[in-house]
């Protein structure tokens, strides 16, 4: 498993930096002083500048690789793949030196693309086979080169020197042409030898990658096998086109030209998909956790991604189906990377391989993965934390309203019935024939006040909380209450029973209102509409009074909104000066 | 208010009663109201198991029945004890109004008009 969310960082040296950078003006006097050579042997300026565009651009797209990843080995070996073909007209040059480092350049460099093409895109060969043939190339190379510096005849060492005298003795040693001519064949063979090895390594990577890597390399590995069959061509038909302009050399150019593109179309890729993480980033915020998986599987084209959520009290990385997710470890081409947060850790994400093949990739990833988790868990959070709320909420007025109505029944139960009891006696005591007339007279007044201290106790409790909606429900409550108002109050309510929270907010939002619109709105008539539909409540309570009330001001109407929203419900009120208000009320009803 | 003939309890024989109040207090002043008024209490209940066997064992002629009982509705219970001959006069601290539609046509005092002249009239009608 790799740590990468804790410990992601890019190698990037100074030095390498320093050397890139000098790269470019080197590389364009090098170029241009190589060109010099074929221009002043008197090649055509057409076929100069043709070699130099080639050169130049793929010397250039081997720089965009090589800065891409700077710590990944293939940008600069193919950056000298790229930049030995641009000045190798060093070669012509009538100098001992140049010609001995020329001939040992030309002959390496096989091995330093055979490296470029086998190390993408990690920048390791990965597995032996590839080791050793990429330490065959380089070391044949080297054998053949010294021997070739040593025996071969100055005109077959120089190429011909391109028509100008050559140096009069080979570097090393005496000219031994027909040795020369059986190590070349030797050569050959080799060479054939060494190119099917390296096409075979190729298809058999193409056969075996899993379709992310396949996708991420096809290009470069089919360009690998593009310049082995150019290779071919130029060994075993070393001489059948030569000279300037020849099929060989036009194939070679395009081909050095194909396999820099093949490079570059890697990092315009790895870069594409980088910017989907970020796109993936903005299309998640605000999405929920599970959303997540869906999305990074998507983006890496990876339908093998799965992503465990840290699960604190189980220490363990469970899906969104509640499954265990962990990396199989069976050798294979998964790879898990762990994702941790400020607070510890957050994801894991078990993926292709492949992906870890680009290292900014991951940290792409992990950073998108991490800030979506967070995201999901603090919304998480403040949806916990709202539910709490609104819950809270809800329980207190629950209680709120059974309290009224243990009040209610309490004053009922307790106060009103003794009251009641005292009138009775009070009338036993005036039916007694030993009562005088003074005695009577007062019993008749404390019978009368006794009477109304019941009408006030009566009304009290009702305002508490109205029995009557607890025994007959809001149509019954709304009756009584619209005949004791002192305007006419027209009331349209199904006499369907609700749930008793319903009930009680939505007879107290219409008391209210009618308060409201007797006290404060000066109305003469009064509405009020009760349906039910789409699984809630509708109220409309409808006055024509003057209007203009400020729904933000009167603790009345925030009570009212307190409660309303306590049982998820809305309200709106409508009141412009001269035209009546209007309460608009729904509470969800499941 | 509502009122009943009481033609089947005029007569020399004193009238027999039962009290159903969960109130004890209430149901004992409604007791010496009943008695000053003529009748003979011969059962209180204090909810609706009680007076059904009260009003099986005694077979009043009148039933003072309370509306809400701790274990029911007196209007129920008062379609179940009629009987020819014999007043079902629920009462409630709360008006014919709050009690609703379900009181229909039967026979109701609130407790606040409960009076010696109303029970007596009720007596000699």
């Amino acid at each position: 498993m790799s740590e990468r969310a804790a410990s992601v960082t890019r190698v990037d040296v100074g030095f390498g930096t320093w050397l890139r950078r000098a790269a470019w003006p080197a590389v364009l006097i090098a170029g241009l002083a190589a060109e010099s050579i074929l221009w002043r042997n008197g090649t055509s300026a057409s076929y100069v500048v043709y070699d130099l565009a080639v050169g130049f651009t793929a010397v250039f797209l081997s720089l965009i690789v090589w800065g891409d990843e700077p710590s990944n080995a293939v940008g600069p070996l193919l950056f000298v793949y790229t930049t030995w073909l641009l000045v190798s007209p060093v070669r012509y040059l009538p100098n001992t030196f140049w010609i001995s480092v020329s001939w040992i350049a030309q002959a390496l460099v096989v091995g330093v693309f055979a490296q470029a093409v086998l190390a993408y895109p990690t920048g390791r060969l990965g597995n032996r086979w590839a080791r050793a043939l990429v330490a065959f190339a380089y070391g044949q190379a080297a054998v053949f080169a010294v021997i070739g510096l040593a025996i071969a005849p100055a005109e077959q060492l120089f190429g011909g020197c391109l028509g100008a005298p050559c140096p009069a003795t080979p570097p090393f040693a005496s000219s031994n042409p027909d040795l020369f001519t059986h190590v070349q064949d030797a050569q050959n063979v080799v060479d054939v030898f060494l190119v099917v090895c390296f096409a075979a390594l190729l298809v058999q990577r193409i056969a075996t990658a899993t379709s992310r890597r396949r996708r991420q390399c096809i290009a470069v590995w089919l360009a690998g096998l593009l310049a082995g069959a150019s290779f071919l061509l130029d060994t075993l038909l070393p001489q059948g086109f030569g000279g300037v302009w020849d099929a060989n050399d036009i194939i070679s150019h395009g081909v050095r030209l194909i396999v820099a593109l093949a490079f570059f179309a890697g990092v315009y890729m790895r870069r594409v998909e980088r910017a989907r993480v970020a796109d993936m980033l903005v299309e998640l915020a605000g999405s929920q956790a599970p959303s997540i998986e869906p999305a990074l599987s998507r983006v890496l084209r990876d339908p093998s991604l799965r992503l465990g959520y840290w699960h604190a009290d189980r220490h363990v990385y469970l899906d969104g189906a509640g499954r265990v997710v962990s990396p199989t470890f069976d050798g294979s081409t998964e790879a898990a990377t762990l994702v941790t947060g400020n607070s510890g850790p957050l994801g894991l994400l078990v993926h292709d391989r492949a992906v870890l093949q680009d290292p900014r990739l991951v940290e792409s990833v992990v950073a998108a993965t991490r800030l979506a988790l967070e995201n999901a868990r603090l919304q998480a959070q403040l949806r916990a934390r709202l539910d709490e709320v609104r819950d809270s909420r809800a329980r207190i007025v629950r209680a709120g309203d059974e309290a009224r109505r243990s009040l209610e029944r309490d004053l009922h139960d307790g106060a009103q019935q003794r009251l009641l009891s005292i009138g009775l006696a009070l009338q036993l005591a005036r039916a007694e024939e030993s009562t005088d007339m003074s005695t009577r007279a007062l019993l008749d007044e404390a019978e009368a006040e006794l009477e109304a201290a019941v009408a006030e106790l009566r009304d009290l409790a009702r305002g508490i909380h109205p029995g009557v909606l607890t025994d007959h429900g809001l149509a019954g409550a709304l009756g009584i209450l619209a005949r004791r108002m002192a305007m006419p109050v027209h009331i349209l309510a199904p006499p369907d029973r609700m749930p008793e929270a319903i009930e009680t907010t939505a007879y107290f939002v219409i008391s209210e209102a009618l308060q409201n619109a007797v006290k404060h709105a000066q109305a003469s008539h009064v509405s009020v509409t009760v349906r039910n539909a789409d699984h809630a409540v509708h109220i409309d309570v409808c006055d024509d009074g003057v209007g203009g009330a400020d729904p933000e001001r009167g603790s009345g109407i925030r009570g009212l909104r307190d409660r309303v929203e306590s049982i998820d419900g809305d309200m709106s009120i409508e009141s412009v000066a001269g035209r009546g208000t209007r309460l608009r009320v729904r509470l969800p009803c499941e | 208010m509502r009122r009943h003939s009481v033609g089947a309890i005029v007569g020399a024989v004193v009238p027999t009663a039962v009290v159903v109040d969960d109130h004890p207090a209430f149901r004992r002043m409604a007791r010496r109201l009943l008695i000053a008024a003529g009748y003979e209490v011969v059962g209180e209940a204090s909810d609706i198991r009680e007076a059904r066997q009260q009003v099986v064992d005694a077979q009043p002629a009148l039933v003072l029945l309370d509306v809400l009982l701790p274990d029911g509705n007196g209007i129920d219970l008062a379609d179940e004890l009629t009987d020819e001959g014999r007043i079902i006069l629920l009462t409630s601290s709360r008006t014919a109004e709050e009690l609703g539609p379900e009181l229909g046509a039967k026979t109701f005092v609130t407790k606040s008009e409960l009076s010696l002249q109303y029970l007596a009239g009720l007596r000699n009608q």
